[in-house]
């Protein structure tokens, strides 16, 4: 335990020396907080060399002879001990407990608890965490060091404050003072080892539930630290404990928030009746005026958000504010707002940054995406949803990419290290998406868009190929060639046997196949959300029906379509009139008859000759494009086609592009510019190359300069 | 009917007194209480240096014809504010309105103040008298004056900040003048400064283009070419986000000149798309009817919302004198929609959506089955109009897609025999068609094609 204790010392040791051990083995997941950190321990070994002048050994400090005359000395004794080799840690507490009662006044008290908290925060195991006795008392510190300094105001602690080793501390009469330690590092520990300690506790294990209670006392210390900043003017703290009393209540619902808050208040409450000033513990009073004291109700709860985030707007660096940002968009996503949250984060133009963020941040974005995607899927907006959740679902690492955990197939690959950064960097659980709703979410949406563009693009040869959502067109296929199948068990065999059904129109087959998956039941929302997927299955399935059929016939009466899909009449009216207006099929309405009549060209296209005949001009036009690109290699010198390349990176610029094209200018409709993006390039890429070199052709040609031409071409 | 009045929202980004053209014919409409308006009016103009008209104001609200003393005092001030105004920038005056002057001046600004300097004694002091002289007389009303002086300004100035200022001044002074002419100039101009300088913050620069949307709704709606002039700037993607970001209600207005503007027809997809997305934002008749008819389909909720749009545009200052063309517009779109879907159309049906009589709805179809020369037939026996959607016969497409075949396989020849040529000098070892080389280019290509012919003949023969 030497050992390891020497890990944990250096990982809190104030020594310079130590700075790129620390960083070394520290890789914390906090790395946004990093470089302040860095500042802060620079700022802190300077004041070691204050105190490593008078070094003791540590036998002579301990004893029950302290006095407040000597006390100063005792604790430099002390202080100067710390991370050095065979340093009995647990004396040095107990010395340090005794020595807060020894303190006569405010001043020594501050200074010993600022020592005693560093000692206990040390005694933390390097790998682990700090078991839940010593988190208690520690904690228990904490809040007296707060309460001291909420009734001693004149006493302040910064980290360019006086180091203070004066021996006279005991004559202390209370005038305005300074001490250089730093209360936000003490609560920023605090709350790391609580993460930590959750994220190795079995989440299924009374212990978790047990340790999560002390979820409520964290929260209002750090709402008291809080306080305490805003008091000493500290922007930097401030900002600081304002973002962690935000990671607090982000992902929580209003509900649960509004009954955290209200101990809050009471805390605030039991304060002022010891007489005590009333501005320290309801925090927010300085940063929102607005703010209602008791905040019980859900709206206050949601004002203490909007007042905490616009406040890190205002004030934090960037990077504390695109977290801010990023956790009141989950949270706005996460009550259903789903407009709110879209349009802050597109006006935020994160995402045009976020790959350059660190990885804490990324992760933060895609939990505020996925909640972003099922808050649309609660509304109903099923196209929405879809976009926002197809990056993170398609490429399977979902786990990976939300830090929950890392995916089975994943662990194999990691070395060691990064397996181990995977571990830090994870969420507790009760923080985290749960991901077989997002993939049921995500597949359903899924479902609801391919399955009729499948049928679509099956009835006309012209329709692009490229499937919509590929992860969930290669389940159905895997699917589709088992030999025997069972009835649906999981979630994923339930959608992918709706799907099915869907496909051939027995639409009540395909709800009952949706309904009878249990995960809904987590969405707060349920039964609306079943509802509106029945409806969206009609209509899905309507559609799906005539792209499939269409071919079959000459007219459909609308009648029998209402019937046959249990829709009012008129919204079979809306949905038909759409398609034709879109020319999804060749038909028209008939208003006199109440049906829908087919064109010639739709029974043409019925013929297997006639759909033949166009799929191999379509061939023909495929293989003369081939033939070019040949030309163009050949034409190169037989060296790699630069051009091509250039051509190829262009595209995937321009996907790229589009895809922020998403976000920024959201009018196109999320990934509508996505599906556009690559199509029109490929359409457009060799079609100009065409028009171009037939300029050239009739132009006269000009030796190499062919290719030339070429290059410039694609370029565009 | 105070539900789709969008003053109060607009307000906050027009002036003081571009406002006040609206409240006089918010009033005229009896949309809010008298009392309040003329509450409104004395609030907007006591900020101004307007203190006759004040006074009045003053008067009607508390009935009385004694006037508080602050007024005379003001007026006053005022006076000899306009004094000292007159007294200090005659000398610049006098100078830049001198012909001889004004043809020296270049479009260099640091270039030009050097000349006023040197030759007339001019300094950068004096200039900033002429903006400071423009806006007291912009104050007191008087805004043929203030546009003069701030014209001479945003000239001469070098103060890039002032300038703009001095631009929304004129642009202003222009609006209330009525010189629309000049007034439509001035807002391409400062639509194209703004979009040229640096802001500090994204937000100033969110400010002054929703200014200029709303600004310049002045400029549109009362100049001839107004209309086109809306659905271009409007459209432009950085007015789009500024829509939807900071004043979705403007989207009433892009509706209007959308729908009124028949040539730009093909912008109604787009116009459709922005709707649909601001929906959730922002709603009133004028949207909801592009909504139900291209969105949703819904013909009786479109007709519904055309009859709804009568009350609001004619509450609407912009809008009120386009109600007609709205109307007729609409029904133009409306009939063109419903066309396209339908094969056979029930007259009677849809005269009644129309909102038209039987007689007059016939005639208004057949007229326009003429003008857009559409496939359709009336039948009379069934009161119904057949439609004859042309479609393309599978045959023609591919004829289409195989056409260019030919032709592109011909130039690929080309380009083959090219490069045969070049590499042949080159390398002569690798050239194994000695005798192609030394025939002219001209008749490789007529052959190559014919070596080429089975490939395209493939699908011709398909046919």
């Amino acid at each position: 335990s030497e050992d390891d204790g020497r890990t944990g010392i250096s990982r809190w040791l104030k020594k310079a020396t130590t700075k790129e051990d620390v960083s070394a083995k520290k890789v914390r997941k906090d790395r946004a907080q990093r470089p302040t950190r860095a500042v802060q321990q620079a700022g802190d070994s300077d004041s070691d060399d204050g105190f490593t002048a008078v070094g003791k050994d540590g036998k002579a400090a301990e004893g029950p002879k302290y006095t407040e005359q000597n006390l100063n000395e005792s604790l430099l004794a002390l202080i100067a001990q710390r991370g050095r080799k065979n340093t009995n840690k647990q004396a040095a507490i107990k010395a340090l407990e005794t020595l807060v009662d020894v303190g006569v006044n405010a001043l020594q008290k501050a200074k010993v608890l600022m020592a005693l908290l560093s000692a206990q925060f040390d005694s933390a195991p390097s790998s682990g965490y700090l078991a839940a006795e010593t988190w208690h008392r520690a904690q228990a510190r904490v809040n007296e060091l707060l309460q001291l300094l909420e009734n001693q105001q004149q006493i302040t602690i910064s980290e360019t404050g006086d180091s203070h080793d004066y021996k006279e501390d005991y004559a202390y009469k209370g005038a305005a003072i300074t001490l250089r330690g730093s209360v936000i590092a003490f609560i920023d520990r605090l709350d790391d080892e609580f993460t930590r300690s959750l994220q190795h506790i079995d989440p299924h294990t009374p212990e978790y539930v047990e340790r999560m209670r002390d979820a409520v006392p964290l929260y209002l210390t750090i709402v008291r630290a809080q306080g305490y900043f805003e008091r000493s003017g500290l922007s930097d703290s401030l900002c600081r404990v304002v973002l962690r009393r935000l990671d607090h209540l982000y992902y929580r619902t209003d509900a649960v928030n509004a009954h955290v808050e209200k101990q809050a208040a009471g805390l605030a409450h039991v304060e002022k009746q010891a007489g005590l000033p009333s501005a320290a513990a309801s925090g927010d009073s300085v940063i929102a005026g607005f703010e209602p004291v008791v905040p019980s109700t859900t709206t206050a709860v949601q004002g203490i958000i909007h007042a905490l985030c616009s406040f890190l707007y205002h004030n934090a660096d960037p990077v504390g504010r695109s977290r801010a940002m990023l956790m009141h968009i989950f949270n706005h996503a996460l009550h259903k707002r789903y407009h709110v949250a879209r349009d802050l984060l597109l006006m935020s133009h994160i995402q045009e940054n976020v790959h350059q963020a660190d990885v804490r941040t990324q992760v933060l974005y895609n939990r505020a995406v996925a909640q972003l995607g099922l808050a649309a899927f609660r509304l109903g907006m099923v196209q929405e949803s879809f976009e926002h959740l197809m990056e993170l679902m398609s490429t399977g690492r979902q786990r990976e990419l939300l830090a929950q955990g890392v995916g089975q197939q994943r662990v194999q690959q990691l070395s060691p290290n990064e397996e181990q950064l995977q571990r830090q960097r994870q969420l507790p659980f009760h923080m985290s998406i749960n991901l077989e709703l997002l993939e049921c979410v995500f597949l359903t949406a899924s479902m609801l868009l391919e399955i009729p563009f499948m049928a679509a693009s099956a009835a006309n040869p012209d329709a692009r190929r490229a499937p919509i959502s590929r992860a969930f067109r290669r389940m159905l296929d895997w699917n589709e060639r088992l030999v025997f199948m069972g009835p649906p068990e999981n979630t994923r065999d339930h959608i992918m046997a709706a799907a099915k059904a869907l496909a051939a129109g027995h639409w009540e087959e395909a709800c009952d196949m949706i309904r009878a998956i249990k995960i809904w039941a987590l969405l707060p929302d349920a039964d609306e959300i079943t509802a509106m997927l029945t409806s969206r299955i009609q209509v899905e399935a309507l559609r799906t029906y005539l792209f499939t059929y269409a071919t079959q016939f000459e007219s459909v009466s609308l009648d029998g379509l209402a019937a046959m899909f249990g829709l009012p009449k008129p919204k079979v009216y809306a949905l038909l009139a759409r398609m034709v207006y879109h020319s999804e099929v060749q038909a028209s309405l008939d208003e006199v008859g109440a049906m829908l009549v087919f064109s010639r060209a739709n029974y043409d296209a019925s013929s297997r000759l006639q759909q033949t005949a166009l799929v191999l001009s379509n061939k023909v036009n495929a293989f003369a494009d081939i033939n070019e690109r040949v030309f163009e290699l050949k034409i190169n010198g037989g060296q790699p086609p630069a051009d091509r390349q250039q051509q190829g990176g262009g595209a995937g610029g321009a996907g790229g592009d589009q895809q922020r094209a998403n976000y920024q200018g959201r009018r196109d409709g999320p990934g509508q510019g996505r599906r556009d993006g690559p199509g029109q390039n490929r359409r457009d890429g060799p079609g100009q190359n065409r028009r171009d070199g037939g300029g050239r052709g009739r132009g006269g040609h000009r030796g190499g300069a062919m290719g030339g031409g070429h290059r410039r071409n694609d370029n565009n | 009917m105070a539900e789709y009045d969008l003053t109060l929202r607009m307000v906050q980004s027009l002036d003081r007194q571009l406002v006040y053209p609206l409240l006089d014919f918010v009033a005229s409409k009896e949309v809010y209480k008298a009392e309040d308006i003329l509450r409104a009016k004395y609030e907007l103009l006591s900020h101004t240096n307007m203190v006759d008209f004040t006074g009045q104001l003053y008067e009607k609200i508390h009935g009385t014809s004694e006037l508080p003393a602050e007024f005379a005092a003001k007026r006053e001030k005022v006076i000899e504010m306009l004094e000292e105004g007159e007294l200090k920038t005659e000398h610049i005056r006098e100078i830049i309105e001198n012909p001889e002057v004004a043809g020296l001046l270049r479009q260099d600004k640091l270039q030009n103040m050097k000349l006023l300097r040197d030759n007339y004694q001019c300094t950068p002091e004096m200039v900033l008298e002429l903006y400071n002289y423009g806006q007291l007389q912009y104050s007191c009303g008087n805004y043929g004056g203030s546009a003069d002086m701030l014209f001479h300004f945003s000239i001469l100035s070098t103060d890039p900040e002032l300038t703009l200022s001095a631009m929304w001044g004129k642009l202003a002074s222009e609006i209330l003048l009525g010189n629309w002419e000049v007034a439509y100039e001035d807002m391409f101009k400062l639509r194209e400064t703004i979009d040229k300088s640096h802001f500090k913050s994204q937000t100033e620069l969110l400010q002054q283009r929703s200014w200029l949307l709303h600004w310049s709704l002045f400029v549109f709606f009362n100049h001839a070419k107004g209309r086109d002039g809306i659905v271009d700037t409007f459209l432009l993607p950085q007015y789009i986000s500024t829509i939807q970001n900071s004043c979705p209600w403007i989207l009433r207005y892009l509706t209007a000149a959308v729908v009124t503007n028949r040539r730009r027809r093909n912008m109604m997809q787009e116009l459709v798309k922005i709707i649909e997305q601001v929906s959730y934002s922002y709603r009133d008749p004028v949207t909801e009817f592009v909504e139900a008819l291209y969105v949703d389909f819904d013909f009786d909720r479109a007709a519904a919302k055309l009859e709804q749009c009568e009350d609001v545009l004619k509450k609407d200052f912009f809008l009120t004198v386009a109600f007609d063309d709205f109307v007729e517009n609409a029904r133009f779109f409306f009939a063109e929609v419903y066309c396209r879907i339908h094969k056979r159309i029930d007259m009677a049906a849809l005269t009644k959506r129309l909102n038209m009589k039987q007689e007059e709805g016939e005639k208004w179809i057949v007229k326009l089955i003429r003008d857009t020369r559409m496939d359709a037939k009336v039948d009379f026996k069934d009161n119904s109009v057949i439609m004859n959607p042309s479609y393309n016969p599978i045959y023609q497409q591919v004829i289409e897609r195989t056409k260019a075949l030919v032709f592109r396989s011909q130039v690929l020849n080309g380009a083959i025999d090219k490069r045969g040529n070049s590499s042949a000098k080159k390398d002569e070892a690798k050239q194994d068609q000695k005798q192609k080389q030394k025939q002219p280019q001209q008749q490789q290509q007529q052959q190559k094609p014919g070596r080429r012919q089975p490939e395209s003949a493939v699908p011709v023969a398909a046919q």
